[in-house]
């Protein structure tokens, strides 16, 4: 038995010491290259020459041109394509070579100053021939490895961007008070073809907080399956299929905000709500910056109350509840309009970014969740129909090199029909909208949140974790950033400025907004504003602010103006405001 | 004198950490080429980009691929606003290989352009030949007479990172010691939280810009 052992292990050392030995030179050219190097130079009909070429600037070559061992000093014009083996190519500013250009085992030089009308390839790596006659051959020790017959980085784009799978394992969602942590598991297929690229999702969604309690036993789903049909620009099918907690007002803070804000400081900004059901959307797309898609959906809404996740500071402390939302099955229409021109999607410079919604509802067997005062509970109609629009829209604009003025517009509401469920109505309060004032707070009359407190009422007429509930919301946002120069030894007009992660950027901005019900005026009811009309700007709450952007993470402070006896209030923002 | 004191303090928290990070720290330049007149291109170079980074060199040295994303933009001064008149990318690939201990580059411009450097031996020996060398892109101006200058954004990040490989290294490089002794449990947990946080804020990837004189075309 052992004897056996050992042969085995005798013939895999010599089977692994052959693999080695072939593979002699993992840096040498790509097999490939050689194969159609040496093809190239050999079938070159032209002009093939061996030693230093120079074309000069009167000169035309009809056809292609082959050099090995070089230089080439190409001063003239070649028709055809230029093959540089074991050679530099030094390209004269009235050069010109309308097909491509490959250098095998050299460099080339005045490349922009030349015209090439084809790809240009370079490689350091020498060519190793031998001659046969006339032809060339490459030399199959040092090139001719079976890892090494296409270049590592092809290889690594390939298995990176064409076709795959992978298990996916990744959060779903927001840290939350309603599922802890939620996590994607599952496969990932794609495909990236000539005619366009598809992708499909599957995901079991694992809750934290629930997934693994005996008593709930809850795990959703995701399964997303995208087809887009065109490179640069053509047609989106797509559907989904999923059992997931929505959060409400995403368009306030960032996913990792609110999560990071509910795991560190047992503050969730958001609230949730359960979807179950189907979708189905098409639509056009334009480069990777623009699309516009219509989808379908059939799917049932359902409340969910908070659990109590762990949370890193605050354990003492109770979470605000999750406040109960409207339920019933509902088929949704929406008609949705993506453009983003900005130079860069994390920290842009310039450029328009616009999303704009508008969403059919039509809702079977609803039963509704209590309101806050001045809203009266609904008991009717089982069935409802309504119409809502959501606009962001942001211009960001570089006012100097060292300077942005950037803006930001959101608004949306209720446009007809029944009034509005109550996870789709808004609320501007908060560290995401208006950070001047608090999030959440009790006040006579808050144009924030919709809500009025009724001292005579059980819990001053507030609902448990006081969702937002207006029909309507506008909020304008606008500020100036500019760099900050922390390097004392750096001239600021130096030719060579340069900022990283590090380096900060100061933030100045001011931000205007309130919410409202649509209706009738009744007297001096602040909240109540008629269908075709919006509020008086004076109506409108505004703060100002200053803060230390360091592009991973802001520190900012902000201070109400409409109600001056507000304190200011500090916070954080991973990233930038918006 | 306290306040003497306290200003020379910060003179020195604020001076001392600046110098010393202009002598040692990733640098990344953009410069106008004054070759052509009105100038039609930027000569851009990066040093230390790689090397001065523990994680980036120690996810190298793990066999992930880094990749170097260039945008070269170009921008007219307006009266108001500046514009972005137009902008190129490329791409540079570093990836070490283990068995011929050799660091591979490539440089990838759009479709047409490839430039494979071949191996060096050492990652500064890299970055020497492929980023501390110019590297002149041709971005003309449109409008004669009018200001520009050049915007130059890198971003470095280890690529082919997913949660799922960011915690099979963290189960073998941060907490493996920690399982066999060599490390406190705590210690791990706490690097481990760390990996996450930063990973959650962003901070796998290194952003930098730099940009050009202003001039005229």
């Amino acid at each position: 038995m052992r004897s056996l052992t050992l042969a085995l292990l005798t013939a895999m050392s010599a089977a692994a010491a052959n693999a080695q030995g072939r593979d002699i030179d993992r840096r040498g050219l790509p097999r490939d290259v050689a194969r159609e190097a040496t093809r190239l130079f050999n079938e070159t009909a032209a002009m093939r020459s061996t030693g230093r070429v120079e074309i000069d600037e009167d000169r035309t070559i009809d056809g292609d041109l082959a050099v090995l061992n070089g230089p080439v000093l190409l001063s003239g014009r070649v028709r055809g394509r230029v093959l540089a083996i074991n050679s530099d190519v030094i390209l004269r500013p009235s050069a010109r070579i309308d097909g491509d250009l490959l250098v095998v085992g050299g460099e080339v030089e005045g490349r922009h100053a030349a015209y090439v009308g084809g790809e240009i390839r370079i490689y350091r790596q020498p060519l190793h021939y031998v001659r046969e006659g006339d032809l060339i051959v490459p030399e199959r020790t040092t090139t001719t490895t079976i890892s090494n017959e296409t270049g590592w980085w092809r290889r690594w784009e390939r298995t990176q961007r064409r076709t795959g799978s992978k298990l996916y394992v990744a959060t779903a969602g927001a840290y939350n008070r309603v599922e802890g942590l939620p996590i994607n598991l599952g496969p990932q297929v794609y495909h990236n073809g000539p005619w366009g690229s598809a992708r499909i999702d599957a995901y079991a969604v694992v809750r934290t907080e629930t997934s693994f309690d005996g008593t709930q036993d809850d795990i959703g789903h995701n399964v997303n399956m995208e087809f887009r049909l065109g490179r640069r620009g053509g047609v989106i099918l797509g559907g989904r299929l999923f059992n997931v907690l929505e959060p409400t007002e995403t368009w306030q803070l960032s996913q990792a905000e609110a999560g990071l804000a509910a795991f560190l400081m047992r503050r969730d900004y958001r609230d949730y709500y359960e979807r179950r059901g189907g979708r189905v959307r098409a639509g056009f797309f334009v480069r990777r910056g623009a699309d516009i898609t219509v989808s379908y959906g059939d799917e049932r809404w359902l409340s969910r109350t908070s659990e109590n996740p762990w949370t890193l500071f605050k354990r003492g402390q109770g979470w605000r509840p999750n406040p109960l939302f409207d339920q019933g099955r509902m088929h949704l229409l929406n008609s949705t309009l993506r453009v983003d021109t900005r130079n860069d999607n994390d920290s842009p410079l310039s450029g328009w970014f616009v999303l704009a919604d508008v969403e059919h509802g039509f809702g079977k067997n609803m039963t509704y969740a209590p309101r806050s005062e001045p809203l009266t509970p609904i008991v009717n109609p089982p069935n409802i129909q309504y119409a809502r629009a959501f606009v962001d829209f942001r211009r960001y604009n570089r006012i100097s090199p060292d300077a942005q003025l950037n803006f930001r517009i959101v608004t949306g509401g209720w446009m007809n029909g029944d009034p509005l469920p109550l996870q789709r109505r808004f609320a501007v309060d908060g560290p995401g909208a208006l950070p001047g004032y608090d999030f959440r707070t009790p006040s006579a009359v808050n144009t924030l949140t919709c809500t009025i407190q009724v001292a005579t009422a059980p819990n001053n007429g507030y609902v448990p974790g006081v969702p937002g509930q207006c029909d309507r919301m506008a909020l304008a946002q606008v500020e100036y950033r500019g760099d900050l120069h922390f390097d004392l030894f750096t001239d600021w007009e130096d030719d060579h400025y340069m900022r990283s992660h590090s380096d900060g950027v100061w933030v100045f901005f001011a931000d205007a907004g309130r919410g409202w019900l649509v209706g009738a005026p009744t007297g001096a009811d602040p909240l109540l504003v008629e269908r075709e009309k919006l509020p008086a700007l004076s109506t409108f709450r505004t703060n100002l602010g200053v803060g230390l952007d360091f592009d991973i993470v802001g520190l900012y402070v902000a201070k109400a103006m409409s109600q001056p006896k507000e304190a200011a209030n500090f916070f954080v923002r991973i990233r930038h405001r918006f | 004198m306290q306040t003497r004191l306290a200003l020379a303090f910060l003179f020195l928290v604020v001076a001392l950490p600046a110098s010393a990070q202009r002598s040692a720290g990733p640098l990344v330049e953009v410069s106008v080429l004054e070759s052509n007149s009105p100038p039609a291109g930027a000569s851009v170079r990066a040093a230390r980009v790689l090397s001065s980074d523990r994680k980036i060199r120690e996810l190298l040295r793990s066999g992930f691929p880094a990749g170097l994303t260039f945008r070269l933009e170009l921008w007219r001064v307006g009266g108001m606003f500046d514009e972005i008149e137009s902008s190129q990318n490329w791409n540079l690939l570093v990836r070490y290989d283990a068995y011929s201990q050799q660091y591979l580059a490539v440089r990838r411009h759009g479709t047409a352009f490839e430039q494979d450097f071949g191996g060096y031996p050492t990652l500064e020996a890299a970055e020497a030949d492929v980023m501390v060398k110019p590297y002149s892109v041709a971005l003309p101006p449109r409008r004669l007479g009018a200001q520009y200058y050049y915007n130059l954004v890198l971003d470095v990040e280890a690529l082919s990172v997913s949660d799922l490989d960011e915690l099979q290294r963290w189960l073998r490089g941060e907490l493996q010691p920690a399982v066999r002794g060599k490390r406190a449990p705590l210690s791990a947990l706490r690097r481990g939280l760390g990996t996450l946080l930063s990973r959650v804020l962003g901070g796998e990837t290194r952003h930098y810009e730099a940009r050009s004189r202003t001039f005229r075309a």
